[in-house]
């Protein structure tokens, strides 16, 4: 016996996660724009404009930034200029945003070949099958940027504890192979649905 | 494909036109037509008989099995 399916609920669900992804891909394009506003306006920066003594920033870190990074000093010493920080936030995180971005843009597009009733379309296969291979890089490159910025940030820093332990990110490598095989998947409902089609 | 479909040696045994057929049995003349020229791959028991119905005949006087 089938589970009864409820079409009318389904496309429903569909049309309402669509829109909200057509929303956050506006948000993210919005995002990304900015970090590479403040990665432009980093490098036109001359290197002498607005210079931070960290001897004289009362701040104390001792946590974990990052999944790979860690700092721990109460005092710091050394200079940080603020074209350092737009530069390399903002190429770094354009970076990031740049998966985000190209994430949602798949995503919204697969929707809109599920609401248009052909889930199993070719497009649909090459779309989940990119993003798997996106999510994969990603486990690998995220970090390694995300050590390279500390990295750039703190190197004239002295004195810190500071412990930088790079590793790939299980969680993204994990959801890559997920849908690595839900586009083989797709591509399985692609080869049955043709089938389907070609029955009298 | 080693299953041959004869439906236009039917069809003009009855003296019947392919969009009368369509009409009788409810499926869409291009589905027929693509099922007269081989271009299915696959054929359900309703539609047969319905075919059947239609045209007084046997499943064996449409299908037909080419041993080459």
């Amino acid at each position: 016996m089938t589970t009864p399916f409820n079409e009318q609920k389904f496309l429903s669900l569909i049309s309402f996660t669509h829109v909200l992804t057509k929303i956050f891909k506006i948000l993210f394009i919005i995002a990304f724009s900015s970090t590479v506003l403040l990665f432009l306006i980093g490098i036109f920066l001359p290197s002498d404009f607005m210079v931070f003594d960290l001897a004289e920033v009362s701040v104390q870190f001792s946590a974990y930034i990052t999944d790979n990074i860690r700092l721990s000093a109460n005092d710091f010493e050394g200079f940080v200029s603020l074209k350092t920080i737009l530069v390399f936030a903002g190429l770094f995180g354009a970076i990031g945003l740049a998966f985000v971005v190209y994430v949602t843009h798949q995503l919204e597009h697969v929707l809109k070949d599920i609401k248009a009733t052909i889930p199993f379309s070719d497009d649909n296969v090459k779309r989940i099958t990119l993003t798997s291979y996106a999510f994969i890089i990603a486990s690998v490159l995220l970090p390694l940027l995300n050590v390279l910025f500390f990295h750039q940030i703190t190197r004239n820093i002295t004195q810190p504890e500071f412990q930088m332990d790079f590793s790939f990110n299980a969680g993204y490598l994990f959801a890559g192979l997920i849908l690595y095989l839900l586009a083989k998947v797709f591509a399985y409902g692609g080869f049955l649905q043709h089938s389907y089609d070609e029955t009298v | 494909m080693a299953i041959i479909i004869r439906l236009d040696r039917v069809l003009a045994d009855r003296k019947m036109q392919l969009s009368e057929l369509a009409e009788k049995v409810d499926i869409s003349i291009v589905n027929l037509s693509n099922l007269k020229t081989g271009k299915v791959k696959a054929i359900r028991f309703s539609t047969l008989e319905a075919i059947c119905k239609a045209l007084e005949c046997q499943p064996g006087d449409l299908l037909e099995y080419d041993n080459e």
